[in-house]
This record gives structure tokens, C-alpha cells and sequence, in this order.
């Protein structure tokens, strides 16, 4: 545990020494009272504030997944296994939050729990073994620290946060919605076997598709929709190999989560290339998630080694931080190039 | 800065002004000013507009210019000066509180009042603003903290704010016990401001008057008995030195006058030994700083405790200390009540003044025809206290003779040294050796705190003759002192006094022995080992301290568990479960024709439902404590005890599953 004395503890101590040594000097009685008082206001301040923080036991939840520019809720569970309760205290999460998060009480044998909405300005890998446990109860004259252990966190006994890249909203980026309605169409049709949702009946539509239950208990006519067979494959190639400008290369990254996560939740297998690493086609959140662990790390240049064969039916977008790039081959074959410098 | 906190900074502001008031020792005057205050602080707490600082700081420089003239041309005392100053930074302060950084001030500033008053003062109103700023600062500096946590309210700390409290106050003490005490000062010349009195080794006739006026308290002086009968609140003579010597119209102590009988006692392991004689009183003496290094007793010194290292004590019987004294004294002297032998020659009691025919008539006309120097000594007593009128004002009729005659034929009418005066001159006129004593005659008792309170007018004068070989007392003045009489309130609050005297201003390294000493044997014994047997006394002690460290080694268990897992725990460890095993476990090992399945069962649910249940359910709580009661109970080989709250358990039950 660290104890720094602040600055209103140094002078008081300060004071606390003159004092007595007038005292001892004068012999007053009177003066050794108002000298005992300071003395027992400074060996309480030392000892409540060193009781204060023992035996904390902190456990720390993120209501994942996260992506920066948002603000989360984190959950903080505080135990006290003392005897007494532990009063006023600051839990500082080095990264996450700049005031921490404030307790005021934290009864014996209890969980205390608190929960602060925390925006995470940053992509990345935020690991946490410890958190900081800081109190200057009962007064201001000293601060005391200590690690707490995050011995309950969500992965094991280090918590782990990833922050995965900012989404952005396409549409409103580009004016234009990036897949087009034929491209909708695509994936969703009203024949098939795997019934992915129900929508309102439109003209058209076969009464075999019709969904008599749903229709009855809405008293309006819905369909079924069935997933395509055999789903539109979406590729978003990343060129960091050349970026050196931190803005556009995180808005290219940002762009990329974005193009990710929207095809992914439109049905789409999707399939992510970046000069680090290349990921095979795959759907659902599980593949999502994977792909944008990556862009959440993604940090340095490096140069394409081989870009894997593009296929007939896919839909390539291309992201570029700027307009050099060692991807120019690709550009006639894309659907769409973005470059980040233009967000 | 909400404004519960600017109220709390004006109480301390307050409360470190008052500590300076209730000195006595300030101008008036400062008072205008000081009371623009709580202008200031009503502005502050209102939310109105602060003053500006160059208006705040031009008038720093003014009041710091004030205080070198205050300090060196109208008060011409730097304390006194620095106390006006503190109290009108109190007043600019008041209209500027803006930051949070501002209330530390004033608390920093109040409690540099708070060291100026102790400086002041040694009254027992210092007492009482002291708790009351211990009272405040702590809350004060505790609501600093909070505001710099961002806490609004202390609803939620009260119950640790009070203890902390509390704490500080028992800490304060002990630490004031503790604190160890110098003889003397390290650096500089103290500045003591004690109450002074005069008692020198020479007094003129009629010097007293004044003396006799002021009720300033001297002394505050317990007696208690050892053996011989003694009842309190009776008049007692507290003595203080004989005077031989009378020459125009004055007394001389040749013995403090010349040091010529007075013999150095040094302290031992017990204190000062004077005699082995028998110890019939015990006196706890008091002594306000007096201009005199006297100590006042009655009876015959036997042994003398304090803190002095060294005293003289004459043959005559006056105890003084090496030097006069700047402090309040406290000393313990044992007495024995027989009169003092009368030792070595008698002439010096017997010097007269010359021109004393018309005394030495009165004497012989008194003392009648008896020849018995016992009888004459009272005749002579008995003819001052009839025929002559005690007065505090007793204006001479003729200059031409000497005050005594004066007394004697004249005026008639004296106060105690008039009449010890011709009472002594009587007897030594009549050939009696005889001596004027002066101390004290006590004769307010407080039943509150069995003690006397002697005062400035209880000075008085005596005579003591040598008749049959012992040195007796005679008091001729007749008891036409005013009765006393004050109201319970009073002695009371004197009562308050003396032990704020006693144990706080006048708390001494003498005492911190003592203490430590009870410390070290906290026990007294009313028996002792049988002879030819080991004293095991001492093994008691050990007792206590053993069972101390017990209890806090059980309070302060890092990991003591929450009532519910310490009972399964516990039904677990009598059933011989594992510690490895799970309720449901040890519910399997018990066959179910067992007679404690059932409540066993009924146990290990409720176990798992306050375990882990994020909120305590105090019924289910109840019926799981009374089923651990039952189970322990036959487990232990009782009956299972019937008292269980069945009904409300079930009700509840059926409501929450």
C-alpha cells in the first residue's frame, strides 16, 4: 500500500511538529491538549485510511462487445471482508476511466456493486490485472493506494476488454446505402427452407409463403422469408501496407469494421484480407467477431505478401487510406473503393 | 461549496474567536470588527458576491499594519497583538470564500487561536471551547474530504463520523497523558501569566487590606484522616512561616530572612522525609502561582510528594521551595497533628520593641493573678476576642504611637494581624515565648469535591506560644468573617475547576508516573501468600492482556466468515462431513431414515438459498439460525429443540418460492 501524505497532510504535519515542540518547550498544558488533538486527527487519518483499503476484493464485468465511441456499462464488485465497513472509496481502472469509479460504502461481508456508463475512445486491447484502490478517509491529509486484484473478472484473473474498431454509420458517410437493393434482394427470398424472418405481405408475393399464425394474431398478412441457399459473398479488402497517417489508417479500419458488421448482420459470408492477416468466408456473429478482433489490434504496416484469388460472385470492397496502394489491380474488379481520406 | 459546508467554516471561525474571547485578555474593542463575521458569512452561505481580492488583499496589508502597532504602542503584547490580528483575518476572510482551498484556511486559522488562547488562559471556559472545536474540526475537515470526493451529503457517514469522534477525543487524552513532559524549556523564557500573590518574609502592620479583599482562589487543599478524627469543613490553619521579629511596626522571619535555621531535604525513592513521626492527616494541595516559595500545610510535616527535587524546611516549621515559583504547584504532604516540641533557645520569642509600658500593663492587668503560662496565653486570647471589634478599615486615632497601641487603647477595632500583633506582644510583655504565624484559615468547603477552597482574603495571622515545653496555637481574632455561603451551582462549577486544574492545566510528569505505575499493576490485592509460599500475584496480570490479544486477534480475522457458511460450516464439521463436500452431499450421506434428515434437508436448502441469494431474506434467516440451533443442540447429544418460528417461515416461504 502507498501512503502520500497530500498537500494539506504535509502541512498539517508540519504544524503537528511545531506545535509540539512549543509544547515541550513551554511546558503549557494547555498547548500539549491542542498538540494531543492534532497528533490523534494524524494517527487517524494514518490508521483509518490503512484499514479502510484491507482486505478489498474487486471483481470487474464490461457488457461486451464494445466499439470505441461508445460508452458502455462497466460493473464493478466490490467485497469487503473485514469486520468493519470501508467508507469512501475511489477504484481507479487505468485506461478506462480518468475519475474512477466512487464508492461511499462498503459494508463487512458484503458485495458492494456499482455500475458507471464508460465511453471507450480508442480501439484496441485494454488488459487489466489490477485495479488501482484509492481512499483519503477519514480527512484529507493522506492519500492511500493500493492493487486490487481483479480476481472475477469475465476472463479469468487478468480482464481482458476489447475494444473493437468505431463503427460507422455507411449510409450516412456515403450519402448512398453501399449495398444496393438488387444486392438486398439477393439475400433474402421467399422460397427456400431456412426460415430467417417475417415481413408484412407484399404484392407479389407467393400465398405459400404466407405465415397463417403470425397473420392471425397480427390480423395482417405476413410472409416468411428463407435465407438463400447458397448466400452473396461479401469481401472487404483492407491495404494497410502503405498508410503512415494514424487518422486515416484508424478511419480505414473504422471503415472496414463498419462494412464487416453490416454484411455480416445482412446475412452475407463475409471475408476479411488486411497485409497481416486474411480471413476465409464465414457468416454469423462468431465470424464477426474474430474478424474484427483483428481490426481491433491492427496496428503496423505491412506489406501485402499475396492477396488470395477473388471469385465470380463476390462482392469486393475495397478500403484504402489513400490512393497509394499496391492494390490498384483490384480496383476495376471492385464493387466499391472507399478511401479513408475522404471520410 | 455547498453552504452546510461555508456554515461549518463559520462555526470554526467562531469557535477559534470565542477560545480568544473567553481569555479576558483582548480589547474590547475588537469585538466591532469581529462581528462583521457573520455579514460575511451570511454572504457566503446566500450565494451573494464575494469581495474582491485586490479589496481583501489591500486590506490584509492594512490589518497586518495595525498589528505592529497594536503589538508595540497600544497593547504591548505580541500575543495579545497576533490574537487581535487572527480575529480580524477571520473578519476579511469571512467575505471571501471562494475555493475550497478558503475553509482549510480559516480551520488552520482557528486552531492558531486556539494555541494563542492557551497561551492566555488557563480557565476552565478553555476547556469547553477546546471539545467544542475538536467537535467541529473534525466534522470540518471530514466534510473536506467529502467535498473533494464529490459527496454532497454525509447522510450516509454520520455513524462514522460520530465514532471518529469519539475516537479523536479518547485518542487526545491518551495522547495528553502520554506526552512526555519537560522540567524546564529548551529555547526562550516561558511567558507565564499565572495569578500572583504576595507572602514575603517581612510584613507591616497593616498591609493586609488589600490582601484581605480580593477572592481570588490561592489554593484548593483536600484533607483526609489517617487514624486520628478529623471533620471537614471545619476552619483549618494552613501555615505558612513564623515571624520572630517586630520592629517599627513591622514583622521580620529572621529564619527566611537569614536562612540561619533552615535545613535542605532532598527527595527520595517515597518523596521527602522530614520525620518518622505518625501520619495523622493527608493534604493534597493545589497551589496557584503565588509571588512567594512558600508551601502551606496544617499540622507537623512528616513526608512531602511532588514534583520539587529539593525544600527547606526551618525549625520554625515553614516549608518553602528552593525558588519562587511561575506555575501552579501541586504537592501532597503528610502531616501529624501533635504540636511541635519547643527545641533550642527562646530568647528571639521573646524580643520586644521598646516603649511598650502601657502594653506590658494590659498584659499584667488581663493575665490577673494567675501564674500558669497556659492560663495567661488564654486570658489574653479570650480578653482580645471580647473586648475588641474586627474591622478591615481600622483608621488611626493617634500617629504619636505605635499602630499596636493604637489597637490596643484607641481604635479598638483591627483585622487578624492587629490582634496577633498585641497578642504576641502581650504574652512576650508577660515572659511567654511567642511567635505571629501567617498562612491561611480555611473555611469554604466544597462538599462537591470534599475539598477547601482558600482564597486570597482567607490570609490570616496567629500567634503561637511556647507553653509546657510545646509550641500551641492561639487565635485571638474573633470569627466576625462574614458567612459564607454560595450556591451549589458555584461550588460545582469550582469543583469543575479544580479538576481542570488538577488533571489538565496541572498535569505533570509526576503524574504520568503515577499512571504508569497503575498501569503496571492495575490490580491491588486484599491478600497476600501464605509465609514460606511463592507469590503468585503477578500471574493475574497477565490475564487481561492475554484475553485483550485474543479478542482482537478474533475481531480482526482476515477472513471471518458471514453467519450463514459459519453455521453449515459448523453442522458440516459435527457431522464429520469434509471440508471438499457440498451441502448436497453431506445430505446424501446421511441415510433418510436418520431422525435429523429432515431438518437437515430443510437446512442445506435454506443454506443454499442465503448463500447465494443477492439479498438476504431476514425470515429465512431467522429459521435457518433456529434450525442450526436445533442441530447443534442434538448433535451434541440434547434434544432437538422445538423452538423454531414454523408459522411466519412458512407463510413467507410460500410467498417468495
Amino acid at each position: 500500500m502507498r501512503i502520500e501524505p497530500t498537500r494539506e497532510g504535509k502541512r498539517f504535519l508540519l504544524a503537528l511538529l511545531v506545535v509540539g515542540f512549543t509544547s515541550l518547550n513551554t511546558g503549557n498544558n494547555l498547548m500539549y491538549l491542542t498538540f494531543s488533538m492534532m497528533a490523534a486527527l494524524f494517527v487517524i487519518s494514518l490508521v483509518a485510511g490503512f484499514l479502510n483499503l484491507k482486505s478489498l476484493q474487486t471483481a470487474l464485468q464490461v457488457d461486451e462487445p464494445i466499439f470505441a465511441g461508445q460508452s458502455k456499462e462497466i460493473l464493478l464488485s466490490v467485497k469487503n471482508r473485514k469486520w468493519f465497513t470501508s467508507y469512501s472509496i475511489r477504484f481507479l481502472l487505468e485506461g478506462i476511466t480518468r475519475e474512477g469509479l466512487y464508492i461511499a460504502k462498503v459494508p463487512p461481508g458484503n458485495v458492494t456493486r456499482i455500475n458507471q456508463r464508460v465511453l471507450f475512445q480508442k480501439r484496441g486491447v485494454y488488459e487489466m490485472r489490477y485495479a488501482i484502490v484509492q481512499t483519503s478517509f477519514p480527512f484529507i491529509f493522506f492519500r492511500f493506494r493500493q492493487k486490487a486484484p481483479l480476481s472475477a473478472g469475465t476472463r479469468g484473473t487478468t480482464l481482458r476488454v476489447v475494444v473493437y474498431p468505431r463503427l460507422l454509420d455507411i449510409e450516412r458517410v456515403f450519402g448512398t446505402a453501399i449495398l444496393t437493393e438488387e444486392q438486398r434482394g439477393r439475400l433474402l427470398q421467399t422460397e427456400g427452407e431456412e426460415v430467417h424472418s417475417l415481413r408484412q405481405y407484399r404484392p407479389g408475393d407467393h400465398w405459400r409463403a404466407i405465415h397463417w399464425k403470425s397473420t392471425a394474431k397480427r390480423g395482417d398478412l405476413m410472409v416468411k422469408e428463407f435465407v438463400v441457399d447458397e448466400p452473396e459473398r461479401v469481401t472487404v479488402v483492407l491495404d494497410n501496407s502503405l498508410c503512415k497517417e494514424e487518422e486515416a489508417f484508424e478511419k480505414a479500419v473504422s471503415l472496414s469494421a463498419s462494412l464487416l458488421y453490416e454484411a455480416v448482420q445482412r446475412g452475407y459470408s463475409v471475408r476479411l484480407i488486411t497485409s497481416s492477416k486474411a480471413f476465409p468466408f464465414g457468416s454469423g456473429m462468431e465470424h464477426l467477431w474474430r474478424m474484427l478482433d483483428c481490426l481491433a489490434v491492427l496496428r503496423s504496416p505491412r506489406p501485402f505478401e499475396a492477396v488470395p484469388p477473388m471469385e465470380e460472385r463476390e462482392i469486393l470492397f475495397l478500403v484504402l487510406p489513400d490512393e497509394k496502394t499496391f492494390l490498384g489491380h483490384l480496383i476495376p474488379r471492385a464493387e466499391r473503393v472507399f478511401y479513408a481520406s475522404d471520410i | 461549496m455547498p453552504p452546510i459546508y461555508k456554515l461549518i467554516t463559520c462555526l470554526v471561525a467562531l469557535v477559534g474567536d470565542l477560545s480568544l474571547i473567553t481569555t479576558g485578555e483582548l480589547n474590547p474593542l475588537i469585538y466591532i470588527p469581529g462581528s462583521l463575521m457573520f455579514v460575511g458569512y451570511y454572504r457566503a452561505i446566500k450565494g451573494l458576491p464575494q469581495a474582491h481580492r485586490y479589496l481583501t488583499g489591500t486590506l490584509s496589508t492594512v490589518v497586518l499594519l495595525l498589528f505592529f502597532f497594536d503589538a508595540f504602542y497600544l497593547s504591548r503584547d505580541i500575543i495579545v497583538g497576533v490574537s487581535h490580528m487572527s480575529i480580524l483575518f477571520h473578519t476579511l476572510k469571512s467575505f471571501d470564500i471562494k475555493d475550497p482551498w478558503d475553509p482549510l484556511q480559516v480551520f488552520f486559522m482557528s486552531l492558531i487561536q486556539l494555541l494563542l488562547a492557551s497561551e492566555l488562559t488557563r480557565s476552565l471556559a478553555f476547556g469547553a471551547v477546546f471539545l467544542l472545536f475538536i467537535v467541529l474540526i473534525v466534522f470540518a475537515i471530514f466534510y473536506s474530504h467529502l467535498m473533494k470526493e464529490g459527496v454532497p451529503t454525509v447522510r450516509p457517514f454520520l455513524r462514522p463520523l460520530f465514532s471518529i469522534m469519539g475516537i479523536v477525543v479518547l485518542l487526545t487524552a491518551i495522547f495528553f497523558v502520554s506526552t512526555p513532559r519537560l522540567r524546564g524549556s529548551l529555547i526562550g523564557v516561558g511567558l507565564s501569566r499565572g495569578i500572583r500573590s504576595g507572602f514575603s518574609e517581612s510584613i507591616k502592620l497593616g498591609g493586609l487590606e488589600e490582601v484581605k479583599l480580593d477572592p481570588t482562589v490561592v489554593m484548593r487543599v483536600t484533607v483526609k484522616p489517617m487514624g486520628r478524627p478529623f471533620i471537614q469543613g471545619n476552619p483549618l490553619y494552613l501555615r505558612g512561616s513564623t515571624f520572630e521579629l517586630y520592629r517599627e511596626d513591622t514583622w521580620i522571619d529572621l529564619d527566611r530572612a537569614f536562612q540561619t535555621s533552615s535545613r535542605k531535604y532532598r527527595a527520595g525513592p517515597g518523596g521527602i522525609v522530614f520525620s518518622d513521626a505518625r501520619r495523622d492527616l493527608y493534604q493534597e494541595v493545589v497551589l496557584e502561582p503565588l509571588d512567594s516559595e512558600l508551601l502551606f500545610y496544617t499540622g507537623t510535616p512528616v513526608m512531602l510528594q511532588s514534583e520539587a527535587g529539593e525544600v527547606y524546611l526551618t525549625e520554625d516549621g515553614a516549608l518553602s521551595l528552593p525558588r519562587k515559583r511561575s506555575k501552579r504547584f501541586r504537592y501532597i504532604i503528610y502531616t501529624t497533628t501533635d504540636p511541635r516540641p519547643v527545641k533550642g533557645p527562646l530568647m528571639e520569642y521573646l524580643q520586644l520593641p521598646g516603649g511598650l509600658r502601657r502594653v506590658k500593663a494590659l498584659a499584667e492587668e488581663v493575665a490577673g493573678g494567675t501564674s500558669e503560662p497556659m492560663q495567661k496565653a488564654h486570658s489574653v486570647e479570650a480578653y482580645l476576642r471580647q473586648n475588641y471589634t474586627y474591622s478591615l478599615n481600622p483608621s488611626r486615632v493617634d500617629r504619636s504611637v505605635s499602630p499596636v497601641e493604637d489597637f490596643l487603647f484607641n481604635t479598638r477595632r483591627g483585622y487578624c494581624e492587629y490582634y496577633a500583633t498585641a497578642m504576641v506582644l502581650m504574652l512576650r510583655t508577660l515572659g511567654i515565648p511567642a511567635r505571629l504565624v501567617t498562612g491561611y484559615l480555611a473555611v469554604e468547603y466544597n462538599q462537591y469535591g470534599n475539598y477547601y477552597i482558600v482564597r486570597q482574603r482567607d490570609a490570616h495571622t496567629w500567634v503561637e506560644a511556647a507553653v509546657d515545653g510545646l509550641w500551641l496555637t492561639f487565635d485571638p481574632t474573633p470569627s466576625t468573617a462574614e458567612e459564607i455561603s454560595r450556591s451549589d451551582l458555584l461550588l460545582f462549577l469550582d469543583f469543575l475547576k479544580m479538576k481542570w486544574q488538577r488533571y489538565v492545566v496541572g498535569f505533570s510528569s509526576y503524574d504520568q508516573r503515577r499512571i504508569a505505575g497503575l498501569l503496571a499493576r492495575p490490580i491491588r490485592f486484599g491478600f497476600k501468600a501464605p509465609a514460606g509460599r511463592p507469590d503468585l500475584r503477578w500471574v493475574v496480570y497477565p490475564v487481561p492482556v492475554l484475553f485483550t490479544a485474543v479478542l482482537l486477534i478474533y475481531l480482526m480475522r482476515r477472513h471471518r466468515l458471514p453467519p450463514v457458511s459459519r453455521f453449515f460450516f459448523e453442522i458440516r464439521r459435527s457431522l464429520g462431513g469434509e471440508p471438499s463436500i457440498t451441502g448436497t452431499e453431506l445430505l446424501q450421506q446421511l441415510p433418510p431414515s436418520h431422525p435429523l434428515f429432515g431438518e437437515l434437508r430443510e437446512f442445506v436448502l435454506l443454506y443454499h438459498r442465503l448463500r447465494f441469494s443477492p439479498r438476504r431474506d431476514e425470515d429465512l434467516f431467522r429459521r435457518y439460525e433456529a434450525l442450526y440451533r436445533s442441530l447443534r443442540k442434538a448433535l451434541r447429544g440434547r434434544s432437538p429443540s422445538p423452538e423454531v418460528p414454523e408459522e411466519r417461515y412458512t407463510r413467507n416461504q410460500g410467498q417468495q418460492v
